[in-house]
């Protein structure tokens, strides 16, 4: 299975969009547009490890899938948080 | 500075509690041996002297002796007080023994006396809230203190410096 | 009388060495486990019911279970020493007195785990806790409890201490790994989880030291045993550390069955309040976990006995309950301000806070500045609901529960005496000789509301 079929539909503020496995909720919401991108100060894309610190692009989770059964809803930093997570 | 052949057999005997590659690990212990054997407290010569032993950059050691309270970086006496003052010892009067022990030695918080022997610290929770009002001297608790206690406290530790000079 | 099963043999005469300990039935549950598969031994864990005993009260079975096993990958048992949460010493109780407890429980959990080479990561300032654990370590390690092929069974368990430095953060687990890891103690944001990525990217498992004390009674007489002692998902005994004005202050074994009003009066346990005053608030689990005034604190709001367990501690949530926590029962009496150790909290909370993620670091700092101004007679009344405000923001925004640690005791102190709060805003010269009292925090409260 090549990378770029693995994608996944995620809703945000009502807008679906499809992005590939391992896309940050940040990026995809970016994807979409700035009218639904959260702000972010310490997340720079190109500077390995960053993110995560300021809180500033927290958002809500509001449901969960099976590969993070971590109960929802919950603020996450979208910088940091991958769509449909699967590092659990 | 230079840790004699004993010390250094037992940074390597405790590097070897930690898996192959991992030796950083060992750095908590090691900065706790090289503050012993440099008087109480952390020069950046020691912590440059710890980084060489240890085959780490100095930043790294820096980074974790700024981190944690117990590292000091300044000189201190001989007995440093750290006094508890966080919500449990302060019921049970902590305050009054910060102020005793500041009116005694003559010192602040912070402070050492000028021969050396004291200083006074006022630090959070120790994890001896039962046993408050408390401080950590050298390696071991004094609880329960009253100022009786301090009075004797100060007198064990001058006679012993005065033994030992 | 109830049954003790930790500390049991506490006051046995030189308990602390391997000798005493042994001829006591020490080291029974190593034998056992050697003999039942790790699964088996999980099994009896889960079966227990046992529950963490570091705050958070997660099932340690189930959160064994989750251990990530990946071929040819060593696994790691961290056990959490690092006791710092204040009102909290029953760990170190448990070390000092009865060092080969702990110990046994170790190389039993390694057993079950598959960890091979495990730690107890102990705070800086037990210093001679420590001595004594290494001292326990050497000697079963002489006795072949601890070492290569443990008792010819082919399991080999390596058990060493990591002496930390001072630092509250790193009791939370991923901070712990970090410190482990020979770094600052900062806490890594969550997943990966350590159970899959812990300490130097290893499955690991980190355990406080009365959960893995609590393994070996529980596998020495059964998973079924253990569950049969206590109240519903609360089972076993818990060790609490009773502390602030208290006739008796010290570490107790009890039954979670007891009610709050007897722990706190009877001769048995706390033995009352010294000089005949009367209780007024209480945190029953360690500073982070709201603190509940007198009438609160021994019923709950349907007007139900409160209970020493986690279910009934937390009855009501957090507008009229408070949490288990860790077991650090802090007694307030009359005399003592509200605001004034609300303040002592917020003043910890900012010097213990790691600095790595905004809410927690700006904001334990303005809680300790606005708290600072209201105790010194210079707040406003916009102050209090500043410092709601504040606090608020802290909870739930921040990379680990340091966080939410720091908002709850101020959420809890406005939520339950906004009176004092606001008694200080209105007699500001009388609040630095004065305090507030009893008021009417002990008064009965209406049953049903």
């Amino acid at each position: 299975m090549s990378e770029d079929q693995n994608l996944i539909k995620v809703t945000i503020d009502g807008i679906t969009v499809d992005v590939p496995e391992g896309t940050t909720i940040l990026n995809a919401a970016r994807q979409i547009g700035p009218e639904v991108a959260p702000p972010a100060m310490c997340y720079y894309s190109k500077l390995e490890g960053s993110g995560g610190k300021c809180r500033t692009c927290l958002v809500e989770v509001a449901e969960g899938s099976t590969k993070d059964p971590r109960p929802m809803p919950k603020l996450v930093a979208s910088c940091r948080t991958n769509v449909m997570d699967e590092w659990w | 500075m230079k840790f004699s052949q004993e010390k250094l057999d037992q940074i390597q005997d405790l590097i070897s509690r930690y898996p192959e590659g991992k030796s950083k690990s060992a750095l908590q212990p090691v900065l706790h041996i090289a503050q012993e054997e440099a008087g109480g407290w952390l020069s950046t010569e020691t912590m440059d002297y710890v980084a060489s032993i240890m085959n780490l950059k100095p930043i790294e050691v820096y980074e974790v002796a700024t981190f944690y309270t117990m590292y000091y970086l300044k000189p201190v006496g001989k007995y440093v007080f750290s006094v508890c003052q966080t919500g449990p010892c302060m019921v049970r009067g902590s305050e009054e023994i910060i102020a005793y022990i500041q009116e005694k030695l003559g010192i602040g918080v912070d402070e050492t006396t000028p021969d050396g022997l004291f200083t006074l610290k006022v630090v959070e929770c120790l994890g001896a809230c039962g046993y408050a009002p408390m401080m950590a001297m050298g390696k071991f608790y004094k609880e329960h203190l009253t100022k009786e206690k301090i009075d004797q406290i100060v007198d064990e530790c001058r006679a012993e410096a005065a033994l030992k000079n | 009388m109830i049954k003790k099963i930790l500390l049991d043999k506490v006051h046995i005469e030189c308990i602390r060495h391997f000798g005493v300990y042994r001829r006591e039935g020490g080291y029974r549950s190593v034998e056992k486990a050697l003999k039942m598969t790790p699964d088996e031994v999980l099994e009896e864990v889960k079966k227990s019911g046992l529950r963490g005993r570091g705050g958070a009260g997660f099932p340690t079975g189930l959160k064994w279970s989750f251990l990530a096993k990946p071929d040819g990958v060593p696994r790691h048992l961290v056990c959490n020493a690092d006791e710092s949460e204040p009102g909290t010493f029953k760990d170190r109780y448990l070390m000092e007195f009865i060092p080969h407890l702990l110990i046994e429980g170790m190389v039993t959990s390694s057993y079950a785990l598959g960890s091979n080479v495990s730690y107890i990561y102990i705070r800086g300032e037990y210093d001679w806790v420590c001595d004594i654990l290494e001292e326990a370590i050497a000697e079963a390690k002489q006795n072949g409890f601890v070492g290569k092929n443990i008792l010819g069974s082919g399991f080999d368990c390596e058990v060493y201490m990591h002496r930390g430095a001072g630092a509250y953060i790193c009791g939370e687990e991923t901070a712990l790994l970090e410190s482990l890891e020979g770094k600052r103690g900062l806490p890594r944001i969550k997943p990966p989880f350590p159970a899959v990525k812990g300490v130097w990217d290893r499955p690991t498992v980190v355990n406080n030291v009365e959960t893995i004390a609590a393994v070996v009674p529980i596998i020495n007489d059964g998973g079924d045993e253990f569950a049969k002692i206590g109240v519903g998902k609360s089972t076993g005994t818990k060790l609490i550390s009773a502390c602030g004005n208290l006739n008796k202050p010290g570490v107790y074994e009890i039954d979670m069955n007891l009610s709050v009003e007897e722990f706190i009066f009877s001769d048995e346990y706390c033995g009352g309040i010294p000089n005949g005053k009367r209780l007024k608030a209480c945190i029953p689990g360690g500073s982070s976990v709201p603190i509940l005034p007198a009438n609160l604190l021994l019923k709950t709001a349907k007007g139900e006995t409160r209970l020493m367990n986690y279910e009934s501690l937390s009855d009501g949530g957090f507008l009229t309950g408070s949490m288990m926590g860790s077991g650090g029962f802090i007694v307030l009496d009359e005399d003592q301000c509200v605001v004034r150790h609300t303040l002592s909290l917020a003043r910890f909370y900012h010097h213990e806070s790691c600095g790595q993620c905004s809410p927690c670091r700006e904001g334990t700092g303005w809680l300790h500045k606005i708290l600072t101004k209201l105790e010194t007679g210079k707040g406003e009344m916009s102050d209090i609901d500043l410092l709601w405000d504040v606090q608020r923001r802290i909870e739930g925004n921040t990379i680990c529960p340091l966080g939410d640690a720091a908002a709850w005791p101020v959420a809890a102190a406005i939520r339950h005496f906004r009176d004092e709060f606001e008694w200080h805003v209105t007699n500001r010269e009388e609040c630095l000789t004065r305090n507030f009292g009893l008021a009417h925090y002990a008064d009965p409260i209406e049953v049903g509301v």
